[in-house]
């Protein structure tokens, strides 16, 4: 019997029913299957097509001097990469590369055909240059951020701020000292290509949060540049083989400057010898001559010994032991005060003997000789004072006039530092404080009084003393400023002789150190030039470098001369109309 | 088998055919909204890069600027072009009135 055609349109339509319930169950397992089972796999197979993993590396801080002036920057200077394995003609591609880039044509078109996926094609380039990459429009290269270090006063303070690697890392100075806040920080992240190749979020915008920290420093841009072109002209004019020159102030025991010469321009630090990298004032140590006379009578003042004592000097010979220890003039009675004045060796060596060499040793000690200062330079040194057992009996008498020890020129400034500022020895500073990248404060270095050295009664009799031998008669009259009374001390040590015992006849350190104004000592200033070959004496070749920092960074403070000594000055003085 | 009556079966087609309208108005809409997103975060990557790119050149010009009024770099002017020399000591001073 047939089925009447109502009936079989039914079993059609059951049938096609059928049929598209099986269809929506493959279509549901097939996705079941894409997504849950394979969907890990198959996002990720995506995903390298349009995300790139990146690490973004935030600029190194910046080197600032005491007026926020840049000292230490970085600038871009992009890289340029390659994922060889998205780039579809390796040879057209390194073709227009190298027409931007310069190079061996052979060697890209190498580098772009690596079965890698990343390929360093050129490293900090000019941001130019990465600009007209990116026009190109390649598939598969990129211009990644990179930075580099640029010094804009070039040679400026050179020693002291060091300089970094070609990986962005500090090598020398506080470049390396503090490179831990320096350094800009890196984060992984990703970068997001639509399906013409065009980068969407990547993630960059972050980059101004990695940057480093920034080091405020003590230093004065200005009064370093004074220094550096006053101790250039002392250095040159006496044929001298190098020169330091640091300017402290004494109440805070901040460095304003630290000059050396000869310098080098850290930009291209290749160019130069490794041995001007070095930062001299706190590494090198000299035998530091007269001017620890000083430090032998202020030591004898403050354990009572009277300022108008008169002491034989002995018309300039000496014996002390077996050593015959001799003065450049003849003098017979001499006050400590004098002695000062006219440098004199054996009044000064009889002080010495008068105090007694465990005094000596504590004071010594007291003005922070024979330990590091704690200053954040790199490869610091104590400098040389031997343990008190064993002195010989002529060590205590070479060192109250400077031999038979060694400090670092540091050391040497913030002693006469001390007693411009009552007595008060002061921790020197170089890094005013560390700002994290959004200028909060990381860590702040305040004056910190060390240790009360000598009465302040006894440093204004000191002082008093040091203002004489700038005047009339006294070895540093070539520092004198004119309106300014000025205290200071020479000093021209003999060097150790390289081939035979003793010292040598032809090689000198010539050294001086003071501070000014006298009644309120705002700068203190030593200038050290080795192995001066025209003269070498302190007052005629480090003097007159003493004078023009002094009075150039007197000038650039505002620092007003004394109305009393300009009055007697032999100059015309003009008033001003109202 | 009973058929259905003609108002009620215009009245399912009805139904359909807003659905289907319905669901390609939502379809286009979506296709809108998601171009325009992308094409905002291109504007927006494209406006980030621009603003780092500002950045970096604002320093690269702070940095010119430092290099620009370096004293060593004046003074070797003002020496070597104007002919100019340092004399700090023998300066104009100008006392107030009333100085002795």
């Amino acid at each position: 019997m047939a089925a009447n055609p109502y009936e079989k349109i039914g079993l059609r339509i059951l049938f096609i029913r059928f049929f598209l319930l099986l269809c929506l169950v493959g279509i549901v397992i097939r996705s079941f299957d894409i997504q849950i089972l394979q969907g890990e796999a198959l996002k990720k197979k995506a995903e390298n097509t349009y995300v790139r993993g990146i690490t973004i590396q935030g600029d190194r801080g910046l080197i600032l001097d005491r007026h926020s002036n840049k000292l230490g920057a970085s600038t871009e200077a992009p890289n340029i990469t390659a994922d060889p394995t998205q780039v579809k003609n390796a040879r057209q591609a390194a073709d227009q590369l190298v027409k931007i880039l310069g190079g061996s044509r052979t060697e890209m078109e190498k580098k772009l055909s690596q079965e890698r996926r990343f390929a360093l094609l050129a490293s900090r380039v000019a941001p130019v240059k990465a600009d007209a990459i990116k026009k190109l429009n390649i598939v598969g290269i990129y211009t990644p951020d990179n930075s580099k270090r640029f010094y804009p006063n070039r040679r400026l303070a050179a020693q002291v701020i060091g300089f970094t690697g070609k990986d962005d890392q500090g090598l020398e100075g506080l470049e390396f000292s503090y490179n831990k806040f320096l350094e800009g920080r890196t984060l992984k992240t990703k970068e997001y290509r639509d399906g013409q190749g065009t980068i969407l979020n990547t993630g960059k915008n972050k980059r101004e949060g990695l940057k480093g920290d920034t080091i405020v420093l003590t230093l004065d841009k200005k009064i370093q540049f004074f220094s550096e072109q006053a101790l250039e002209q002392a250095v040159k004019e006496h044929r001298g083989k190098s020169g330091m020159a640091l300017v402290m102030q004494p109440a805070t025991g901040e460095l304003l400057a630290v000059a050396h010469y000869p310098e080098f321009n850290p930009n291209n630090y290749g160019d130069f010898s490794r041995s001007r990298y070095r930062n001299r004032a706190v590494i090198d140590t000299f035998e530091p001559g007269s001017i620890m006379k000083v430090i032998t009578v202020a030591s004898a003042m403050e354990r009572g010994m009277s300022a108008t004592k008169i002491i034989n000097c002995e018309n300039g010979k000496y014996r002390v032991g077996g050593t015959v220890i001799h003065d450049t003039h003849p003098y017979d009675y001499l006050t400590p005060g004098r002695i000062i004045k006219v440098s004199s060796n054996i009044g000064a060596a009889k002080i010495g003997q008068d105090i007694g060499p465990k005094a000596m040793h504590y004071y010594l000690n007291a003005f922070g000789f024979g330990k590091k200062t704690g200053i954040s330079c790199p490869a610091e040194s104590a400098g040389v004072i031997l343990p008190l057992h064993r002195w010989t009996s002529i060590d205590a008498v070479a060192m109250s006039f400077g031999q038979g020890m060694s400090v670092t020129a540091l050391q040497l400034v913030s002693a006469v530092s001390a007693i411009a500022n009552g007595g008060k020895l002061m921790k020197p500073l170089l890094v005013k404080k560390v700002l994290s990248n959004s200028g909060e404060i990381i860590q702040a270095n305040n004056p910190c009084v060390v240790r009360q050295v000598i009465s302040a009664n006894t440093a204004e009799t000191v002082k008093r003393m040091m203002a004489r031998v700038v005047q009339e008669e006294g070895t540093g009259t070539k520092a004198a400023i004119p309106g300014y009374r000025v205290c200071g001390k020479t000093s021209t040590a003999q060097k150790v002789a390289r081939n035979k015992k003793g010292y040598s006849s032809s090689r000198f350190t010539a050294a001086f150190a003071g501070f000014a104004p006298f009644d309120n000592p705002a700068l203190a200033i030593l200038v050290v030039v080795d192995e001066p070959k025209q003269n070498h004496y302190g007052g005629t070749v480090a003097a007159p470098a003493f004078k023009d920092i002094m009075a150039r960074s007197f000038n650039y403070l505002n620092i007003p001369p004394q109305t009393d000594m300009l009055a007697a000055l032999p100059r015309e003085v003009s008033h001003a109309a109202d | 088998m009973k058929l259905e009556t003609p108002t009620i079966q215009n009245h399912k087609e009805l139904r359909w055919f807003l659905l289907i309208i319905v669901l390609a108005a939502e379809l286009i809409c979506n296709a809108w909204i998601r171009s325009e997103s992308s094409q905002a975060m291109i504007m927006i990557t494209r406006t980030e890069s621009q603003i780092r790119d500002m950045a970096d050149y604002r320093q690269a010009l702070s940095v010119e600027l430092e290099r620009l009024k370096s004293e060593a770099r004046i003074t070797r002017i003002a020496r070597t072009r104007l002919g100019l020399t340092p004399d700090i000591f023998n300066q104009t001073i100008y006392l107030p009135k009333g100085t002795n």
